[in-house]
C-alpha cells in the first residue's frame, strides 16, 4: 500500500512533466492542476481541494525534492509561488475559467503552495504510475452495432436545433477582454 | 522536384532552396462501429442518427475500446514495417470547438500503438513517365484517435450546424517524417498508402468521402542549413490537389525567402478553385492542448502466442504474430509478382495495381488464352481500360468478361482475324449483346482475308484510283504508303492482314508502271 502511494505520487511528479514536455513545459502542468483545483473549489468542496492539491502538484518549474525521508508534518517546503497576470489571463483563455479578482488568484497561489507537499517525497528511481487501472485488462468490445439511433432524444437536449442539426455559433468566439467580461457577467446567473 | 534537376545551378552563388514536406495522414478505420462506442459508422446517413450518448459526451458515459480498430492499427503498423508497442497508452487532447462535444479528443500522444516504420513508394519520372524511381518515407508513429463531428458553416445566418455522426469514429493517424521534397512525391506516397490500406482492408482510402485526410507540413531551406519555418496546409480533398497545394505553398515560401522576408508559422487552407493556399482564421498562434493521461482507460496490452497469460478469454486478446501471418499480399509484392511471372514492364504493373480488380482481370485473361502476356497487357491497358474510362465504369462493371477477351485474343493469335478487325469485334462485344467473338466475326464477315489474289486486286484498284499518291511515293515520300494501306483497309473492312497488305503494295509499286499509269 505504501509503495503504491509512493509510486502514485512519483507518477504525478515525473509523468506530469513527461506528458506536458512537448507543450509549454511548466505552464501546462500548472494549467492541468489549476483546472482541477478551480473546478473543485467552485463546487464548494473545500476538503476535496486539499486532496486534489496533494494529488496534482505541478512540477515543471524545475523543483527537486528536498528531503530524502518522508515528512509527517505539513510545513511548507518551497517558497511561495507567484502567478503572473499574463499567465492567469492565458489560463483563463485556454480553460475558459474565470478567476474573477485578486482573491481568486490568491486562492490559487495558496493551493499551489499547499500542494508543494508532494516534493517532500523522494521518488528517485521509482517508476511513475500513470493510471490506477494499470493492473486491469483493457476490455475489448466486439464490432457489433448496439447503440445510436436516438437522434430525437439527443436533439431534445439542445435549445437550438435546425433540421436535425445542432446549432452552434460560427467558428470559435475568442474570449473578450477583461473589461468587457465584467459587463457580460453582470447579467449572467453566476 | 528531384526529377527536374538540370545541373544549371552551379552558376548561382548560393545553393538552391529546397522544399521539405512532411505529412500527417488521418485514415478512417473501416469498421462497423466507432472507436469507443458501438454506434454505427456509415457515410451520409440522416444527421445525428448514429450517435450514442458517449459520442454526444453526455455525463456518465465511458469509452469502451473496439477490438477491430486495434487489429486494424496493428495490421497497418505491421504492413509498414513499424515496431508495434506491446503496451500503449491513451491521452486526452483538449481544445474547444463545437464539433468536439467533450472538449477533448482521446488520442495516443505519449506512447502510440506503432512507431518507426517505412513507406516505400515509387514515382514515375521522365518525359514519358516510364522510369520508375523508388523512394522511402520514414513513418514516425501510428496512433489511434477519435474523429470529431462535422460542422457545416452557414454564413448567411451566421451559425454552424453540427452533425455528430462522425464524432467518435476511429482514426489511424500516420505521421510521416519530412523526407519528401515536392508535391509529386507526396502525392505518390499517399497513393501508395491508399493502395496498401485498401489491400489490408483497414481503410477504404476514399479521399473524396473523407476516409483519408492529409495535412501537409511545408517548409523551405538551403541544403545543409537548419530547417525553415513550417506552415501547415489543410483542406486537401484529393491526391491531385495535394500535389498542387504543396507545390503552390513551396513556391510561395521560396518567393518570400528569396525576397528577404520571413515565413510565418501558420495554418493555411487550400482553395482548389484558385489553386492557392490562404491563411485560415480561428487559429491564433500555437495551440496548447494540455495533454493529460486518459483516466478511464488502462494501458492497451498486445500479446503474442507465447506471452498470452493462461486462462484469458481469446476474444479479449489481440495476437500480433497471428495478425502478421494473416497479412494479405501488399501492392509492392503484387507488382513484383506480375513482372516476374508474366514478364510485363514495371510501369504496366503500376497501372494494373492502381485500378481496382484489373489485376484479377488480367490474370484471368492470361490463363485462358494462348496469346502471350505481353500482347494481353496491351489489350487490357489500352483497349479495355480506355473503354472503361471513357464510360466511367469500374472493372467489375465491364461488359466484356475475361473469357470473352481471351476468346478474341485466341482468334487473333490463330490468325483468323487481323488486329484492326479484332478492335472492331471488341467494340461489338462491348455493346453487351451476349454474342461470342467468333459469332460476331462470322456475322459481320470479318474473317481474315487470306486470298492473296483478292488482296492484290484491291491493292491494284487503290493504286489506280490514287495516282497522285503513287507519284509522291515514287518521288520518295514513304509516308504516303500508310495512306494507301488505310485505303486498302477501308475497302476490305479491315479484314486484310496489314503486314501482307504492305508487302503486296510495295511489291506492286516496285514493279515498273504499265500503260494506265503516269510517271
Amino acid at each position: 500500500m505504501k509503495e503504491r502511494q509512493l509510486r502514485y505520487r512519483s507518477c504525478l511528479i515525473k509523468s506530469c512533466s513527461a506528458v506536458c514536455a512537448c507543450e509549454l513545459y511548466g505552464f501546462a502542468c500548472l494549467q492541468f492542476y489549476v483546472y482541477m483545483l478551480t473546478f473543485l473549489y467552485s463546487r464548494g468542496c473545500g476538503g476535496a481541494v486539499g486532496w486534489s492539491a496533494v494529488l496534482l502538484s505541478p512540477v515543471g518549474l524545475g523543483f527537486e525534492s528536498r528531503l530524502g525521508c518522508l515528512a509527517t508534518d505539513w510545513r511548507p517546503v518551497l517558497g511561495p509561488t507567484k502567478v503572473p497576470p499574463d499567465l492567469v489571463d492565458k489560463l483563463e483563455r485556454l480553460a475558459l475559467l474565470d478567476f474573477r479578482n485578486q482573491d481568486g488568484v490568491d486562492c490559487l497561489e495558496k493551493a499551489i503552495r499547499f500542494a508543494d507537499q508532494l516534493h517532500v517525497v523522494n521518488t528517485n528511481g521509482v517508476e511513475p504510475m500513470d493510471s490506477v487501472l494499470e493492473d486491469r485488462a483493457l476490455f475489448l468490445r466486439e464490432d457489433h452495432v448496439e447503440e445510436g439511433d436516438c437522434a430525437e432524444a439527443l436533439l431534445r437536449l439542445s435549445k437550438n436545433t435546425l433540421e436535425g442539426y445542432f446549432v452552434a455559433p460560427p467558428g470559435n468566439i475568442p474570449l473578450p477582454e477583461r473589461e468587457d467580461r465584467a459587463a457580460l457577467l453582470k447579467h449572467s446567473e453566476f | 522536384c528531384a526529377a527536374g534537376e538540370t545541373g544549371s545551378s552551379r552558376v548561382r552563388a548560393s545553393p538552391q532552396l529546397v522544399g521539405v514536406v512532411g505529412l500527417e495522414i488521418h485514415a478512417q478505420i473501416y469498421a462497423s462501429t466507432k472507436l469507443f462506442s458501438s454506434s454505427q459508422v456509415c457515410f451520409s446517413s440522416p444527421p445525428n442518427s448514429s450517435v450514442s450518448f458517449f459520442d454526444a459526451a453526455l455525463p456518465g458515459t465511458l469509452p469502451v475500446l473496439n477490438r477491430r480498430c486495434v487489429e486494424a492499427a496493428v495490421m497497418t503498423g505491421l504492413a509498414l514495417g513499424c515496431t508495434i508497442n506491446k503496451r500503449s497508452l491513451f491521452d486526452r487532447k483538449h481544445y474547444f470547438y463545437a464539433d468536439l462535444p467533450a472538449g477533448y479528443q482521446i488520442t495516443q500522444q505519449r506512447l502510440p500503438i506503432a512507431v518507426g516504420g517505412r513507406l516505400s513508394y515509387s514515382h514515375l519520372v521522365g518525359r514519358k513517365r516510364n522510369q520508375v524511381v523508388d523512394k522511402n518515407v520514414r513513418i514516425k508513429q501510428i496512433q489511434l484517435e477519435q474523429d470529431s463531428g462535422k460542422s457545416l458553416h452557414d454564413s448567411y445566418r451566421s451559425q454552424t450546424l453540427i452533425d455528430l455522426n462522425r464524432a467518435g469514429v476511429g482514426l489511424m493517424e500516420l505521421v510521416l517524417e519530412p523526407d519528401m521534397s515536392c508535391g509529386e512525391e507526396a502525392a505518390a506516397a499517399v497513393r501508395e498508402l491508399q493502395l496498401i490500406l485498401q489491400a489490408l482492408g483497414t481503410c477504404q482510402g476514399n479521399m473524396s468521402e473523407g476516409q483519408l485526410r492529409v495535412d501537409a507540413n511545408v517548409s523551405v531551406h538551403r541544403p545543409g542549413e537548419p530547417l525553415g519555418v513550417r506552415t501547415e496546409v489543410k483542406n486537401i480533398n484529393s491526391a491531385r490537389f495535394l500535389a498542387r497545394a504543396i507545390d503552390y505553398e513551396l513556391q510561395r515560401q521560396m518567393a518570400v525567402v528569396e525576397g528577404g522576408g520571413t515565413v510565418l508559422n501558420e495554418t493555411r487552407a487550400f482553395d482548389f478553385k484558385s489553386g492557392q493556399t490562404v491563411p485560415m482564421r480561428d487559429k491564433e498562434g500555437l495551440q496548447d492542448y494540455r495533454f493529460m493521461p486518459e483516466p478511464n482507460l488502462p494501458p492497451l496490452i498486445l500479446y503474442e502466442r507465447e506471452t498470452v497469460p493462461a486462462h484469458t478469454d481469446p476474444r479479449q486478446v489481440v495476437l500480433v504474430d497471428q495478425l502478421q501471418e494473416q497479412l494479405p499480399e501488399l501492392p509492392r509484392v503484387t507488382r513484383d509478382r506480375l513482372v516476374t511471372t508474366y514478364g510485363i514492364l514495371p510501369e504496366h504493373s503500376f497501372t494494373l495495381v492502381n485500378e481496382d480488380g484489373l489485376v484479377d482481370y488480367f490474370v484471368g485473361v492470361v490463363q485462358q488464352t494462348r496469346a502471350e502476356p505481353k500482347k494481353v497487357i496491351g489489350w487490357v491497358l489500352n483497349d479495355l481500360l480506355g473503354l472503361l474510362k471513357q464510360q466511367c465504369l469500374t472493372v467489375s462493371q465491364s461488359p466484356v468478361s475475361p473469357n470473352a477477351l481471351a476468346e478474341l485474343l485466341d482468334l487473333l493469335e490463330a490468325g483468323s482475324i487481323s488486329s484492326p478487325a479484332a478492335k472492331l469485334v471488341l467494340q461489338e462485344l462491348w455493346k453487351g449483346s451476349g454474342k461470342s467473338a467468333k459469332h460476331i466475326v462470322e456475322e459481320q464477315g470479318l474473317g481474315l482475308m487470306r486470298d492473296r489474289s483478292e488482296i492484290q486486286q484491291v491493292c491494284r484498284r487503290v493504286i489506280d484510283s490514287h495516282p497522285d499518291e503513287v507519284s509522291a511515293l515514287r518521288a520518295g515520300n514513304k509516308n504516303v504508303l500508310n495512306k494507301l494501306i488505310g485505303q486498302v483497309r477501308k475497302q476490305t473492312k479491315g479484314r486484310a492482314d496489314p503486314q501482307l497488305v504492305r508487302a503486296i503494295l510495295e511489291e506492286e509499286l516496285s514493279r515498273p508502271p504499265f500503260h494506265g499509269e503516269t510517271t
